[in-house]
């Protein structure tokens, strides 16, 4: 193996391990070009292959940020910055003939570490980081050992990388964290778009096929029935003939602070998705940190939920009349929808309100239309044209949840009862190892509800109607967690189950560790907190850095044989003494030229300093010196106290 | 001379300062975004950073270094002076090994190896040459800190002057008394016989001849006799400029030994009576490199 094979293939592989998690985020052809130009340096190292010269190499540069430039024409955003690192990783090693070079690489795929790390936070991400940390780091060891074995370069690597991970916890939990960033830029996170602000005829069923999370549930009691798994996420008031749109100003309410029985708290963990929307389970009461309770009883974060989100919710389930008259009120923007669209539609809902006078009977009315007109429930419902109500209600007849919500809330408004449609999920995957609920993009769900004076606004699902095994049954197939046991799942389901749990539970901790969690952390310690928090943490902080750099100077300037050396210490307290009456040893007399200062300013000590000199001097530099000179030497200047003056 | 801590040094490389930087950026996107995986990374590579660093000073540390020797060289050559390494507990990798302003070579000894390493200098003029101190360093292991001490291991070579070659002219000035009266006399003496060989006996008067006919070691014997020498006078010279008549001289002692010739040598307050062979040969351009330098030299 020649010196560029043994350099190139651990830096290539180290790039490889460190742009691997980045390649569902990136466009095809980086990958693609990634691949080729590594390839083409494995290919070389075997057959030789000439090295790009210079121009080659600026060309394809250009050729790289060109490609860049036309993916994301001039977005500035996190995945052009990774691209752009990509780009460069793939052709940096055309250049790595020097020490200098490979360095920079190596510390480039440091950087392109870190990169990945804004896309996820999850146990197997860190997990891969230290992987990824430990195979740059053997790669940067094996470059700096000229004779290059690799197999003690990863020994040492894995010696270092297990010392330093005590100190990184200690760091990691001790690091002052700011309440709020440094300069408040927007996070480079990705996020799914989740639930669209407009709620039009296919807009839920599109995500029926998404099988990535929305959010997990933990309960601190039992679990809520399964026809309560009800996940509140946005309010859809006013129909404009072709979809339903959220109200334009959403109101903030107070948050009400209820007890008593039907109150359930549960702590949510929210996947990205862009928006300001939070989720909870139908109906929230009171907002939590950071967030505000609108009119609709609908939750929305101060700040846009770029990142992973875990807030603690509290809901009343079961809502009587009572509670909700309380709280209730009907907008007064409330529009009941223009006459001019879906004119059948219309003419339909006027005709099943005759006979009956009050709203529940009306309700009725519609549901049984449904039932009793062969009306099915599908995924992919025909697409619908300019009155989609009228072709749905009247001609095709099949549809999902939004078809459903939508419908009945529009035929209500028409009969002049205050209804509107409410989106959000339904349902829930139980984790039995780790008592909490899964809720996927694919369980999105729409309902409707309905305000009465003496009832406040109650929830009416129709497609229970069409479809009343969507409550047993999530869209995927997959069943609501009532129905499994853990007998029941495969191994595999169950080993996704555990692995799943372990990583939530992390999660939970990790991502949540932050500027509180750390508080109350120092407070658990018995830090308190009586001059601001910030004061402690920095006294901490310079504490323990002051403490690590004494430590760590005693370590280096550590004499193995000057500090205990008894002649040493005997010779320094006769000096000592001395000095004390005033014949001080200046730093550049030996002791010989000391003792003959001592004999011409002091006649008397002579005699004695001499025998102590000689013995020093035996001691130090005679090659046969007998074992209890040191002893008779020490005890000697013990017994060495010199008057102030000269005897007379 | 065994290292120990307090003699090593710290300084960071340029790719020390580099990663200082990056770990500094990321430490300041980890702040902003409150990303505690990122935190995590930064510890992680900080701390491994820090530890890596003990490394280094293990690496250096209870290694032995003692100087042998150094073969004297005419000014202007490379001179090697050979130290000899001993690794002791543990392995030493990638330790540079120099000379102030020069370079040097960097060296792997194994675990309770001994290694002889031979440290170039750059000699400019006569005289004894005292290197300076002996730089050891390391980068290893992650390039990112040099660690290094500075030996003085008391390490001194002689430097013999230039050797110089003259014209017939200046020749004359380097003629002195004695049984032959012109230096540029022909070439060896004549040819009288073969004696048996004795340890001792210069290696050049071998008769190789006699060898390969397998007739045993014998050396060629000439009648060189004291009455047939050179002396060499430093005070003959028609120039007045002490190194180049140092440099002639040189040149001069290195001509007649090649020859096998009976030559003394006449500095001021120094004569070396004739005789010849290596001894000699060294005395004289010992005696011509320590000319009015025996003081620097004590």
């Amino acid at each position: 193996m020649n010196r560029d094979t043994r350099h190139a293939l651990p830096i290539i592989f180290a790039l490889v391990v460190a742009i691997a998690p980045h390649t569902p985020g990136l466009p095809a052809w980086i990958i693609v070009w990634c691949f080729f130009m590594w390839g083409y340096m494995l290919v070389r190292l075997k057959t030789g292959w000439p090295l790009p010269g210079a121009i080659l190499r600026h060309i394809l540069a250009v050729a790289g940020i060109t490609g860049l430039l036309v993916t994301f024409s001039v977005r500035i955003e996190a995945d052009a910055f990774v691209g752009l690192m990509a780009v460069m990783a793939a052709i940096k090693p055309f250049e790595m003939a020097t020490h200098r070079h490979r360095m920079i690489t190596l510390l480039l795929t440091y950087f392109i570490i870190i990169t990945s790390l804004f896309r996820s936070e999850s146990l197997w991400i860190i997990l891969y980081l230290f992987f990824s940390v430990f195979v740059t780091t053997a790669a940067l060891i094996r470059i700096n050992r000229p004779e290059g074995r690799l197999m003690p370069s990863v020994f040492l690597t894995a010696r270092i990388l297990a010392q330093a991970i005590p100190l990184m916890v200690l760091l990691f939990l001790v690091f002052p964290r700011l309440q709020h960033g440094l300069f408040s830029m927007e996070t480079p996170g990705t996020g799914r778009s989740g639930f669209s602000e407009k709620l039009g005829f296919g807009s839920i069923s599109r995500m029926t096929l998404d099988q990535s999370l929305a959010f997990r549930v933990a309960f601190d009691g039992a679990l809520p029935p399964p026809d309560a798994l009800y996940w509140r996420g946005v309010v859809f008031e006013r129909f404009d003939g072709t979809q339903w749109l959220p109200t334009d100003n959403p109101v903030e309410i107070s948050s009400v602070q209820e007890n008593g029985p039907g109150l359930v708290p549960h702590t949510i963990t929210l996947e990205p998705h862009k928006s300001r929307r939070l989720f909870a389970l139908d109906r929230p009461v009171a907002a939590p940190p950071g967030a505000e309770l609108t009119a609709g009883h609908i939750l929305v974060s101060r700040q846009r939920v770029t990142r992973k989100k875990t807030y603690q919710a509290v809901s009343r389930i079961r809502t009587t009349a009572d509670d909700n008259r309380k709280t209730d009120t009907l907008s007064s923007d409330l529009v009941f929808t223009q006459p001019n669209n879906n004119p059948k539609a219309r003419l339909l809902a006027r005709s099943l309100a005759e006979g009956t006078a009050d709203a529940h009977g009306k309700i009725q009315q519609i549901l049984a239309y449904f039932t009793e007109n062969d009306f099915t429930y599908t995924l992919t419902p025909p697409r619908l044209g300019d009155h989609p109500m009228d072709e749905f209600l009247l001609e095709t007849r099949q549809g999902y949840c939004e078809h459903y919500a939508g419908a009945l809330a529009f035929l209500l408004n028409v009969q002049e009862i205050p209804a509107r449609v409410v989106g959000g999920y339904l349902g829930g995957e139980l984790n039995p190892y780790g008592n909490y609920l899964s809720i996927r993009q694919s369980f999105a769900h729409a309902w409707v509800e309905v305000y009465t004076s003496d009832r406040g606004w109650v929830r009416i699902d129709p497609t229970l109607a069409v479809a009343p095994d969507r409550l047993e049954q999530n869209p995927d197939g997959s069943f609501s967690y009532s129905g499994t046991t853990r007998d029941a799942i495969s191994v595999f389901k169950k080993m996704g189950f555990l692995l799943e749990a372990v990583n939530l539970a992390w999660e939970a901790w990790f991502t949540g560790y932050s500027f509180s969690e750390q508080k109350a952390l120092l407070q658990r310690l018995g830090f308190g907190t009586s001059w601001g928090t910030g004061t402690v943490f920095f006294l901490l902080l310079t504490l323990s850095v002051m403490v690590v750099a004494v430590f760590f100077w005693m370590f280096l300037h550590r004499s193995g044989v000057t500090k205990k050396d008894p002649v040493t210490a005997g010779y320094a307290l006769f000096c000592k003494r001395l000095a004390r009456i005033g014949l001080a040893r200046s730093p550049d007399q030996g002791p010989m030229a000391f003792l003959l200062t001592v004999q011409e300013k002091r006649p008397d000590l002579g005699p004695e300093a001499a025998a102590i000199t000689d013995m020093y001097i035996r001691i130090r530099f005679h090659r046969t010196c007998p074992d209890n000179l040191t002893k008779q030497f020490i005890d000697q200047i013990k017994q060495f106290t010199p008057a102030r003056q000269a005897e007379q | 001379m065994v290292l120990t801590r307090k003699q090593i040094f710290i300084r960071p490389t340029r790719h020390g300062l580099l990663f200082l930087i990056i770990l500094g950026a990321m430490m300041a996107g980890s702040i902003n975004y409150n990303n505690n995986a990122g935190f995590i990374l930064v510890f992680l590579l900080g701390g491994m950073a820090l530890i890596s660093l003990f490394y280094s000073l293990k690496n250096l540390t209870g290694m032995d270094v003692a100087f042998v020797s150094a073969r004297p060289v005419f000014a202007g050559q490379t001179n090697a002076f050979t130290i000899q390494v001993q690794a002791k507990n543990q392995e030493r990798v990638a330790v540079n090994f120099a000379l102030p302003g020069q370079a040097g070579p960097w060296t792997t000894i194994a675990k309770n190896e001994t290694k002889t390493l031979e440290i170039p200098a750059q000699t400019a003029k006569r005289g004894v040459f005292i290197p300076g101190a002996l730089t050891l360093c390391s980068v290893f292991p992650f390039g990112f800190f040099r660690l290094g001490a500075r030996l003085s291991l008391h390490m001194t070579c002689l430097v013999y002057p230039m050797p110089v070659k003259g014209g017939a002219a200046s020749d004359r000035g380097g003629s002195g008394t004695g049984g032959s009266a012109d230096t540029r006399h022909a070439g060896p003496d004549d040819f009288q016989g073969l004696s048996l060989y004795q340890p001792g006996h210069d290696v050049g008067r071998i008769a190789w001849k006699a060898v390969s006919r397998g007739q045993g070691i014998f050396i060629k014997n000439f009648t060189a006799g004291a009455d047939h020498f050179t002396l060499l006078n430093f005070d003959a010279f028609v120039s007045r400029d002490t190194e180049y008549r140092l440099s002639r001289l040189c040149s001069m002692v290195l001509a007649a030994d090649s020859r096998n010739q009976s030559f003394g040598l006449k500095l001021p307050h120094t004569l070396i009576a004739p005789a010849r062979g290596q001894a000699h040969k060294k005395k004289c351009l010992r005696a011509l490199a320590l000319y009015s330098r025996k003081k620097e030299a004590a």
